[in-house]
């Protein structure tokens, strides 16, 4: 008689807990916390919960073995464990996805934004600066240093992801992303016309 | 020595002219001290003012080696006429200059461009020039222009004058001559009177002379208003002189407290008040200005 598959349901709402919470990341925004804490949070419980899929996963396999006192056969072993399998494979990758942020962020924690933007903004535009998953790295807008529109803007804790987008905030009116990728040069010398 | 080139240009390309740039006097204001461009030139419509700035005086250590590059905190303000533009110095890079035989070694910093495209037109009046003249009996003329840039107006008054120190004199006690000065040439003493363009009579004027014999000899007339201006008006003002005023002063002053030849190429006009740009002009001409 063949066995029934079998879902344990904590670990499934745990799994989709933590999907749902790394897919819909802008709760850091909603919650104040930044991208690089809400990764590291999202990030631990991603391998708290592979680590609990991975037992699950070595239990079912020596629990067969046990049964039936030999090693499976492959289609045996697909339709046995291929569920837990699945979905320790997504939550590795769920995982590593996360934690690319934190180590970067670790590994070159200091930044400097700096150069020339120069936009149609008549009065006093500022920088909105986004992570490279579209998240606002602080909920502030920055004021340009001087007014040939040059911006020199520093990591003001360690723990401030990098920039590589921005949005040009004038008046009530947000443009769309740029890339900041020139924005990093030892001589800010980048430059931008936007207008 | 730090080398800064600071680009500027107006918006509309009616007023990409160098005389104009130049007119605007661009200096770099670093805390109280202001540094003069060491050069000035106008390509494709751009001002391109480069300035020399001593590193200390931007807070900058001295390199230790070639591609050292230190990153100023210091700010400046860049004065073009009557507009003030800050601007926060960038990474300045070092490069070592082979020095003269037995000199030590040698750095010049430089840093990226300073920017400043596109600026609002000017919305100022311009004072564009000061000239002394000779009509065809003899008496003397200046002539001065201005131009309106921007909006209405109301002018600014204008003033003639020199300030010079020490009309040469080796030795001999000093004296000082300072005289409200009213039109009737009795020693030392004139009266100036004007009209303006918009108000034909005759005003008596401040006017303030100073001879002192080797020292500070200054003059001051002022000659009234320019009169409101209206948008994009260009507009020349002549001032008839019904005397020589410069012979008459050379008459009556002391020889070692004035020199004609030295006060003649020293007048300037200047505008007190209002928003008319640059604040002083130097007066060409000055040969209209010997006696007849």
């Amino acid at each position: 008689m063949q066995e029934e598959p079998h879902i344990e349901p904590v670990p499934v709402f745990i799994t989709a807990g933590a999907s749902v919470l790394s897919a819909a990341n802008g709760f850091t925004g909603a919650l104040g916390v930044s991208p690089f804490w809400a990764d590291s949070i999202i990030g631990t419980l991603l391998c708290i919960v592979l680590a609990f899929w991975v037992y699950q996963l070595f239990k079912r396999v020596m629990s067969n073995r046990r049964s039936r006192g030999k090693l499976v056969n492959f289609k045996t072993l697909v339709s046995g464990i291929g569920m837990s399998a699945g979905l320790a494979v997504i939550l590795l990758a769920l995982s590593v996805w996360t934690w690319v942020g934190p180590f970067r962020q670790i590994r070159h924690p200091r930044w400097t934004f700096c150069g020339r933007i120069a936009t149609s903004c008549p009065n006093h535009p500022c920088l909105v600066l986004f992570d490279w998953k579209g998240r606002k790295i602080r909920d502030e807008c920055y004021l340009a240093s001087d007014d040939s529109g040059y911006f020199d803007i520093r990591d003001s804790h360690w723990y401030i992801y990098q920039p590589k987008l921005f949005a040009v905030s004038c008046g009530d009116k947000v443009s769309q992303l740029y890339s900041a990728d020139s924005m990093f040069r030892n001589l800010c010398d980048g430059s931008l016309d936007l207008r | 020595m730090v080398d800064i080139t600071v680009l500027f240009s107006f918006k509309s390309t009616a007023f990409q002219m160098d005389s104009l740039y130049r007119a605007l006097h661009p200096q770099l204001a670093l805390g109280s001290k202001s540094v003069q461009p060491s050069s000035i030139s106008s390509e494709q419509g751009t001002l391109h003012a480069h300035f020399c700035l001593d590193p200390k005086s931007i807070g900058l250590p001295l390199p230790t080696s070639s591609g050292d590059i230190a990153r100023p905190t210091s700010t400046a303000v860049l004065s073009m006429g009557p507009r003030r533009l800050t601007i926060q110095l960038r990474p300045v890079t070092w490069k070592q200059v082979s020095p003269p035989a037995g000199e030590p070694v040698a750095y010049v910093g430089s840093m990226s461009s300073i920017v400043f495209d596109a600026q609002p037109d000017p919305d100022w009046a311009q004072f564009s020039y000061a000239k002394w003249a000779r009509d065809s009996k003899g008496g003397l003329l200046l002539d001065i222009g201005v131009q309106n840039f921007g909006p209405n107006n109301a002018g600014a008054d204008i003033e003639i004058g020199y300030d010079i120190s020490g009309i040469g004199c080796a030795s001999g006690p000093n004296t000082i001559a300072e005289v409200p000065v009213k039109i009737s040439y009795q020693l030392g003493t004139i009266t100036a009177l004007s009209g303006d363009p918009d108000y034909a009579e005759l005003v008596e004027r401040k006017v303030v002379l100073h001879a002192e014999r080797c020292l500070h000899n200054y003059l001051h007339i002022s000659l009234g208003g320019t009169g409101a201006l209206a948008s994009g008006e260009i507009r020349r003002i002549r001032y008839r002189f019904g005397t020589d005023f410069v012979a008459e002063l050379a008459r009556t002053l002391p020889k070692d407290s004035f020199s004609p030849r030295l006060v003649s190429d020293a007048f300037v006009a200047t505008a007190i008040g209002g928003r008319l740009y640059p604040r002083s002009v130097k007066i060409e001409g000055v040969d209209a200005l010997q006696p007849k």
